[in-house]
C-alpha cells in the first residue's frame, strides 16, 4: 500500500525524550482519520512514560481520551500540552492509550522529572469506569 | 538522500513544522518528502546527548555498516562496553537503530541517515532576531 512521506521529530529536554511520527495513510478501513501516528514520552534511559498510537482508532471504545485525565491528574502541563497540540488540534487525539504502569512511574520520577506531586484526594475507579 | 536535521530550540517551532507538515499533506500538493528532526531544548542538551565520541560512532558506522555492536567498538578502537552504552543512548535520540540479525544473534546498529545537517542558532544578546534586528522593532 503506498504510503506518504512522513514527518518525525524527536525533541529532547530535561532528560526527557518526546517522539513523535506522522504518516499519511491510503487504509482509511484503519485509520479513518487517514493519518497513522505514533507518540513516545520517555527518558533518556530509555524508560517510558507515555505511549500511544491510533492503531484502534476505527475500534469502537478506543475513543476515550484516557491519557489525557492522567496526564492532568499528575500535571504534566509541558508534555501533556505539546501532545494535544500536535496531535489534539487536528481532531485526532482519540487513539489508543497504553500505559505501563504509569501512576508507579510518575510517582518514583515525580522529582527527576520536575512534576507536582499528585493530588492528594483518592481517585474514583467506579466512577471511571461508569463513564 | 535522507537527512537528520538537527537543531537546538523551543519545541513551539516543531509544532508548527508539523501542523505545516499536516496542512501541506491535506491540501494535496506536500511540498517535501517528509523530514526527520532531533531537536534539543538547549545547547547544553545538545552537547550531553552528542558528543565528539558518539559523533565519531555515528560516523564509522555510517560508512562501515558494522555487523555488531563488537564490530563497531572495533572501528572506533573503544571499549565495548562503552560503546554499547552509547549506542543505545543513540537508539533513544533515534540517530541510529539497533537491529537484530548480526552474526551469532548480535544487535547490529544501522544509521538510517545519509547525512547529517546541524543548524544551532546561538544568540550571544538576547532579544536580536536571526537578522540583527532587535526583536522590539
Amino acid at each position: 500500500m503506498a504510503q506518504g512521506p512522513h514527518f518525525q521529530y524527536t525533541h529532547v529536554e530535561a532528560s526527557l525524550v518526546e517522539n513523535v511520527v506522522l504518516r499519511p495513510t491510503e487504509d482509511t478501513e484503519t485509520y479513518p482519520s487517514g493519518w497513522k501516528y505514533t507518540l513516545h514520552l520517555g527518558t533518556l534511559t530509555d524508560l517510558t512514560l507515555v505511549r500511544y498510537d491510533n492503531a484502534h482508532e476505527g475500534d469502537e471504545g478506543a475513543r476515550t481520551p484516557h491519557c489525557w485525565k492522567r496526564y492532568r491528574r499528575h500535571r504534566i502541563p509541558r508534555n501533556g500540552g505539546v501532545a494535544r497540540g500536535v496531535l489534539g488540534e487536528r481532531g485526532r487525539v482519540l487513539g489508543r492509550c497504553r500505559w505501563r504502569s504509569a501512576t508507579a512511574l510518575l510517582t518514583a520520577h515525580r522529582s527527576s522529572l520536575r512534576l507536582q506531586p499528585p493530588p492528594q484526594r483518592k481517585y474514583d475507579h467506579a466512577l471511571h469506569h461508569r463513564r | 538522500m535522507t537527512t537528520l536535521y538537527i537543531t537546538v530550540g523551543d519545541r513551539e517551532q516543531l509544532r508548527e513544522d508539523t501542523l505545516q507538515f499536516v496542512q501541506a499533506a491535506e491540501s494535496d500538493v506536500p511540498d517535501e518528502d517528509g523530514k526527520v528532526t532531533l531537536q534539543f531544548g538547549s545547547y547544553d542538551d545538545l552537547v550531553d546527548s552528542l558528543t565528539p565520541l558518539r559523533l565519531e560512532l555515528i560516523q564509522a558506522i555510517a560508512k562501515h555498516a558494522p555487523e555488531s555492536m563488537r564490530e563497531a567498538a572495533r572501528l572506533v578502537d573503544r571499549d565495548v562496553s562503552d560503546v554499547h552504552s552509547d549506542l543505545k543512548q543513540l537508539e533513544v535520540l533515534g540517530i541510529l537503530e539497533l537491529e537484530e540479525g548480526g552474526p551469532g544473534g548480535a544487535m547490529q546498529p544501522i544509521v538510517p541517515f545519509d547525512r547529517i545537517e546541524m543548524h544551532i542558532d546561538y544568540p550571544l544578546v538576547e532579544g536580536v532576531d536571526d537578522n540583527g534586528t532587535p526583536a522590539s522593532v
